[in-house]
């Protein structure tokens, strides 16, 4: 079904010109274990009389846990008949050499896969290396030539993958890859560049061949970049069977698919039994929004071509400098041609580093000025673009923008709000004791250094705001109902999607003052997926697991998190 | 050794101190271990609420003392302390006399990875009398599948055994991956068992794995559509079942009599992507019993498609309160507060359904709820007033997170009989609050 719904995608798309396909032109529907492996195991040879199927496995705990081993073995006990003219190879990632050279003997192959996830590992690993191995044992045989890489994890190691894809077309190796679904514009990785990798890889993991999302938004405690399920698997993966004519199956357990209003934010308005009206996914409108699979140049050609993204990316970096993010666009545009560029970080307006509360709020209500000028000026150019010369990936992504902007501005405003009527008083000997039940907000006589936040969730949407008592007075409820009829309008148009999950992942950041103190890093959360036909359920990232979908039947509707 | 012992002869010495005057704390846990199960049962209920780690040595005297339900809510309330606390109490209890208290603090013991403890608890679980089995299933989950334990599961599974012992072991059995195959090898001859509970519970394992199974399963639900029940979540997996047993599984809603059997029953066909329900569901919304009347209006709103936002809408002006009540929540959860003014209607119609009235009321995160909430603080029941009172505090936390509470200062007890004075303050506050800022 996706494959079908997307050349009408692309062709709406005619200005654009030939662009590159896109993730939702190889990936299949569901999120199961049996169906993938049914589908790639019972295969008959391509005109051929022979298959060589090498099987190439990442073993970590999330693939151990999900019942692998077991639903490899079903799958070759109930395809014997299709597995007659097959030989089986193992290569396991992060081992020297094939474990199991190819065989007719396939009780060796599952035996070996059983052996194999007795012992996960956890580790960072680079999946793409060991699949080059595999193309090597594949090269010499003879026959229909296939590849079918089991990595759950490690998506977001990359190392090489033109090469690697080069490599695979040579030997002429069809790549099926089961893997669990990527995080929205991933930008993990892009703000924590200095953790450990494995050598010679490069950190990336986002479903886009590059971020192209805006991430690090002022006052956003939780990047929605970093908890978002793609729908799709990472790049790097899409990639490879891309390349090869090969498809990509997404996995997830029941058990990821619960929904949550955030994974960092506090929800004001239920207590975890929210239902939101936007849970399920539209199957078509994710394919829609699919990211380009083809090489990373291509892919950035073909960005480059699209008006809406070279407007977000303008104003991105517009907003970067302004310090309204804390990143630039990994891009640089020049015309309609773009190029990678190195990662910036955005300008730094430091409102949070001192207890000056009256000259934060002069400068933070400045910045709430740029951000309303950005925003009006991004509008009224997205206005302006027919709708036939934009995907609607970019247009999501940069309406996105839009609406991000005057949700910086309402948190610029509220955080100016607080600064001069509520921080002042909460240090005034003269305010009286409140009524109870109420107590003083804080109880800590020191001076403060500084001011924390916290978000509050918009997974109900902004009008429920409207009764909650926030800083700001009357000024900011008419930056609310502004932030309201752009955030329904967008919901409206990309809430059934990864782009609508997004947004409701942001929050109204709620303020207080900082003592001098102990803080610690806070763990990744990864993101989910589940294969549930609902859609989209809260992401969550453990370290090193979770991830992975349940099986819709009609393709990949996501959703995150457990 | 020593080590351990000291906190279990600091606990005793404690206990002994004031046995003869009878403390609250002690009359609770002598209730504990009362015969009269409702008396024990609040007992535990309070002591649940308290979590008092001054229980913790009186629980220690006494647990070996007490019926077995009793001792059942004295593990409960040891598992809900630091296990610190109750390290050495585990430990004495290694060695009772009763199999469930040996298992309970084995399996304690074991969640800690205490060296010896898994083999103890499997060689318990191995040896238990068969009436005992069913039991002590429950005590196995949160602990990590070691290969002993499993392997005291399993052999539990003959054609003898008891069919509650079936199920409960099944069901746990069920959630351990990658052994899936062990334990159909071992369900498969309990398929024929001559004992239909035991034949329905090995048939439900095996009906995702085969046709031939999942047919068997159907026959006999159409035979015998009571087995249902104790073997739903036998059901409840990844595979796929038939279409005949899910219509099979469908047609038992009609002959539910308890909400929770409607929800669960829902949630199997709804998981399974199966719409064989909602023809029944609709019927179950004329029901006359209110409870299913609403299970089945929330199951249906549960589905996509069930029922959708305008035939709720529609039933917020009915007269059944509380098919209103819970069209008003389904709204409120899907993001349209539209059916407050409905509840805020319905209160004072809500007669034995103020309760419900009351939580509902209280998940409205909307200013207009506070009012009526004051109001019932005041209310004769004392659950409406317990469901006022914590609903009041998430409202009031949720409309003003810049201000900071301390509700206790108040003074406001569901429990307590002069109430007056602290609705008065929180109506003064409540007053002086609630206009703009």
């Amino acid at each position: 079904m996706l494959r079908a719904a997307v050349p009408a995608f692309l062709l709406a798309a005619a200005g654009l010109g030939q662009a590159p396909p896109t993730a939702a032109s190889v990936t299949e529907p569901g999120r199961t274990l049996a169906r993938p492996l049914d589908v790639v195991v019972g295969s008959a040879p391509r005109d051929a009389d022979e298959r060589t199927l090498v099987i190439v496995l990442d073993p970590s705990p999330t693939l151990a846990g999900a019942g692998f081993a077991d639903a490899f073995a079903t799958a070759v006990a109930n395809n014997t008949t299709a597995l007659k003219q097959t030989q089986l190879a193992l290569l396991v990632v992060g081992a020297k050499n094939a474990a199991v050279a190819p065989t007719r003997n396939h009780g060796e192959v599952v035996r070996a896969i059983a052996a194999s996830l007795k012992q996960p590992s956890d580790e960072l690993r680079n999946v793409y290396a060991t699949v080059r191995e595999a193309a090597a044992v594949l090269a010499g045989r003879k026959g229909d030539r296939t590849l079918l890489v089991v990595a759950l994890e490690n998506g977001d190691v990359e190392d090489e993958v033109e090469p690697t894809a080069a490599a695979l077309q040579k030997a002429k190796v069809r790549v099926e890859v089961l893997t669990s679904e990527a995080t929205l514009a991933d930008s993990y990785w892009a703000a924590h560049s200095y953790l450990d990798k494995p050598r010679g890889t490069t950190m990336t993991g986002a479903d886009g061949a590059v971020i192209d999302l805006p991430w690090g938004w002022l006052f956003q405690y939780e990047s929605a970049n970093e908890t978002t399920p793609a729908g799709f698997a990472p790049w790097g993966y899409s990639r490879l069977a891309a390349a090869t004519g090969g498809r990509v199956f997404l996995h997830a357990t029941n058990a990821q698919t619960a929904h949550r209003c955030g994974s960092y934010s506090q929800c004001l308005f239920c207590n975890g039994d929210h239902t939101p009206p936007d849970d399920d996914w539209n199957s078509v409108l994710v394919a829609s929004v699919a990211p380009f699979v083809g090489s990373r140049d291509e892919s950035l050609q073909a960005m480059a071509k699209d008006p809406s993204y070279r407007a977000m990316v303008a104003t991105w970096r517009a907003a970067a400098q302004a310090g309204l993010l804390r990143s630039e666009p990994p891009v640089k545009i020049t015309g309609t041609t773009a190029s990678g560029d190195r990662p910036r970080a955005g300008r730094e307006l430091h409102l949070t580093d001192t207890a000056g509360f009256a000259r934060n709020a002069k400068n933070a209500e400045q910045a709430a000025e740029k951000a309303r000028q950005l925003g009006d000026a991004l509008a009224e150019e997205l206005a302006r673009i027919p709708p036939e010369q934009t995907t609607p990936r970019h247009a999501a992504a940069a309406q996105y923008t839009v609406v991000m902007l005057q949700l910086t501005r309402v948190n610029l405003l509220t955080f100016a709000g607080w600064c001069r009527e509520d921080a002042p008083e909460l240090f005034d000997d003269s305010t009286g004791e409140p009524l109870p039940p109420e107590v003083a907000a804080i109880d800590d006589d020191r001076r403060p250094v500084g001011i924390g936040f916290s978000n509050l969730g918009l997974c109900h949407g902004v009008k429920p705001f409207y009764a909650v008592e926030l800083p700001g007075g009357p000024a900011l409820r008419a930056e609310l109902e502004r932030l309201d009829a752009l955030y329904l309008g967008y919901q409206a148009r990309w809430g059934r999607s990864q782009f609508g999950f997004a947004l409701r992942h942001n929050g109204i950041a709620r303020f207080w003052p900082t003592f001098p103190g102990l803080a610690g890093p806070v763990p990744r959360v990864r993101p989910k997926s589940d294969n549930d036909p609902k859609g989209p359920v809260t992401p969550r990232r453990p370290p090193r697991a979770g991830g992975g979908s349940t099986g819709a039947p009609s393709g990949p509707v996501t959703g995150g998190g457990e | 050794m020593t080590r351990a012992l000291s906190p279990w002869l600091a606990c005793c010495l404690a206990v002994a101190a004031p046995a003869q005057n009878p403390t609250e704390l002690e009359r609770l846990v002598r209730d504990l271990g009362q015969e009269r199960g409702d008396a024990s049962y609040q007992a535990y209920l309070e002591l649940s609420r308290r979590r008092d780690a001054a229980a913790v040595p009186l629980l220690a005297k006494g647990i070996t003392g007490f019926p077995r339900m009793g001792q059942q809510y004295a593990v409960y309330l040891l598992q809900a302390q630091p296990f610190e606390t109750t390290r050495a109490v585990w430990t004495k209890l290694l060695d009772a006399e009763a199999p469930f208290l040996r298992a309970a603090a084995a399996a304690a013991l074991a969640k800690q990875n205490e060296r010896g403890a898994v083999d103890k608890l499997a060689a318990v679980l191995r040896d238990a009398a068969e009436n005992e089995r069913a039991g002590l299933v429950f005590l196995t989950y949160g602990l990590d599948t070691h290969d002993p334990v499993f392997a005291a599961l399993l052999s539990w599974l003959h054609p003898g055994a008891r069919s509650n012992t079936v199920v409960a072991a099944l069901q746990r059995l069920a959630t351990i991956e990658g052994r899936r195959d062990a334990v159909r090898a071992a369900v498969e001859p309990l398929a024929t068992a001559a004992d239909g509970a035991t034949r329905a519970a090995a048939l439900a394992f095996l009906a995702g794995f085969s046709r031939e199974h999942a047919a068997a399963l159907t026959k006999l639900l159409q035979a015998e559509p009571e087995r249902l029940q104790a073997i739903r979540y036998l059901l409840d997996n990844d595979h796929k079942l038939p279409a005949a047993l899910l219509e099979v599984i469908a047609a038992s809603l009609a002959k539910a009599t308890q909400g929770y059997e409607i929800t669960q029953t829902a949630a199997l066909l709804r998981r399974q992507g199966s719409a064989a329900g909602a023809a029944h569901l609709r019927e179950l919304l004329r029901h006359e019993k209110a409870e299913l009347r609403a299970a089945a209006l929330e199951a249906l709103a549960q589905d996509g498609g069930g029922i959708d936002d305008k035939d709720l809408r529609a039933l917020l002006h009915g007269d059944d309160v509380g098919c209103v009540l819970t069209a008003a929540d389904l709204l409120r959860r899907r993001d349209d507060p539209s059916g407050l003014e409905a509840v805020l209607a319905a209160m004072p119609k809500a007669g034995t359904q103020r309760l419900q009235a009351t939580e509902v009321l209280a998940r409205f995160r909307d200013r207009r709820a506070v009012a009526p909430l004051l109001d019932l603080l005041d209310d004769g029941d004392h659950r409406v007033r317990s469901a006022a009172w914590f609903g009041l505090q998430e409202l009031m936390r949720g409309l003003f997170p810049y201000r900071r509470f301390d509700f206790e200062k108040c003074g406001y007890s569901p429990e307590s009989a002069s109430r007056q004075a602290s609705i008065t303050t929180l109506r003064a506050w409540w007053d002086a609050t609630n206009k703009p800022r």
